[in-house]
């Protein structure tokens, strides 16, 4: 009977400790009691119909699992909570994280592109892998403390309580409020460094001109934050929304626009960049970023006017 | 071994099934084995490995007491219904009635409708 306890060995492994003892203490019982019934009727059983016989109970796992069916860490009912916390989080972090990096940048400590992107990249993992692990845990523990509460909470709403959006584009995604808030968080913060930051004075980036425009455009970028701020907490495209995004998404093509006719857009110091990059280069990748931003603004003014008319 | 959606259908629709039909069995004691050879000669097939166990689902939900005895050598766990489950069982099989006399004429006309 090395076969049976064997087998029983293997179900006991995949077993909580506590109940180890007694389900296969159980188990082997049940399984002698089947083997004496087939010994009654063939007579002693050889190692091969001991083998099948073990066969037919299933998987030493399987069997495990019928005994204590796994559990998920977070529960099915907290699950749309959590992974909303866990974009809303992680959302946060990369504003953040793109606020840090644009600080260094603007410092002058990482100068190329490829070091912008990859500061960035780094410092909203970092942060990330933290959030993701203290989010989990938290709903892991919700999840073993609050089973009732949850089934009270779903019974506890109104069908009056839904929000009236009919419509499948009217949801507004986390990941787009996120990526617009870092962009005009990011653009204020270009624009307004010199002048925020402490120490001694440092040039914008811009030349004069364009500096001054980009000031005076920066009621516009916070009009943009707080729509943002205000579609995380509504999450709903309505009317007065869209007529918002229409006007900021307006004025971002046109000073697009006029950043294009306006050359050059950047303050560029020729021995900065010298055997590494042209300044022309550089100053057509600018224009070409910027006839991007206006293409992308043009759509959303287009989109949601179209949006509108359709509410 | 691959599961088609006519298994899981089947599966899904003998689960609740044999839970009703292991608390009617058990209103006498019964030790895991014997459950079995009760179920399989009254026409339910049910393999060990999931009969053992809904057994002890079903015990630590508080509607089976259970005990070990010991005889002629061999030692076993007998089941049987205890208070709750009675009162379960009466309610399951209210509730069994009930779906089976709504199903059967649904059933008998689905039936009747492919033989035309």
């Amino acid at each position: 009977m090395d076969l049976v306890e064997r087998y029983i060995a293997a179900v006991k492994r995949e077993l909580p400790t506590r109940s180890r003892e007694d389900i296969g203490r159980e188990l082997e019982a049940n399984i002698m009691d089947k083997v004496d019934a087939l010994e009654e009727q063939h007579g002693p059983l050889n190692q091969q119909q001991v083998n099948d016989l073990l066969l037919e109970m299933g998987h030493p796992r399987t069997v495990a699992r019928e005994f204590y069916p796994p559990k998920p860490l977070v529960s099915v009912q907290l699950m749309p909570i959590y992974l909303n916390t866990l974009y809303m989080v992680l959302g946060i972090l990369f504003v953040i994280s793109s606020l840090e990096v644009a600080t260094r940048w603007l410092s002058g400590s990482e100068m190329t592109l490829f070091l912008l992107m990859k500061g960035l990249l780094s410092s909203f993992l970092n942060a990330g892998y933290f959030a993701f692990t203290w989010v989990t845990i938290a709903f892991i523990i919700m999840t073993r403390d609050n089973k009732k509460q949850q089934d009270n909470d779903s019974c506890q709403w109104s069908p009056t309580q839904l929000p009236s959006a009919l419509n499948n584009w009217q949801h507004i995604r986390l990941q787009d409020i996120f990526t617009d808030l870092a962009s005009l968080l990011f653009l204020a913060l270009v624009i307004w460094y010199p002048i925020l930051r402490p120490g001694p004075d440092i040039e914008s980036i811009f030349n004069n001109e364009t500096w001054t425009v980009l000031q005076w455009f920066t009621p516009i970028i916070a009009i943009g934050v707080v729509n943002s701020l205000w579609q995380l907490r509504t999450r709903i495209w309505t009317r007065r929304l869209l007529g918002i995004n229409i006007g900021v998404s307006s004025a971002f093509a046109a000073m697009a626009l006029w950043l294009m006719a306006t050359r050059p857009i950047l303050r560029l110091d020729e021995t900065t960049w010298e055997g590494t990059l042209s300044v022309a280069s550089i100053e057509l990748s600018v224009l070409v970023f910027v006839f991007v931003v206006l293409v992308i603004s043009l759509y959303e003014v287009i989109r949601d006017l179209r949006r509108l008319t359709r509410l | 071994m691959t599961t088609t959606p006519s298994d899981k259908l089947k599966l899904e629709l003998r689960r609740g099934v044999l839970a009703l039909a292991v608390l009617a069995l058990l209103k006498e004691p019964h030790y895991g084995y014997s459950l079995r050879q009760q179920l399989q000669d009254s026409g339910i097939e049910i393999d060990e490995g999931t009969l053992y166990p809904l057994i002890r689902r079903l015990a630590d939900q508080g509607l089976l007491d259970s005990e070990w005895r010991h005889a002629s050598g061999r030692e076993r766990r007998y089941y049987q219904l205890s208070a709750l489950g009675r009162e379960r069982l009466e309610q399951l099989t209210q509730e069994w009635s009930s779906l089976n006399n709504a199903l059967s004429p649904l059933l008998t006309l689905n039936n009747a409708l492919e033989g035309e």
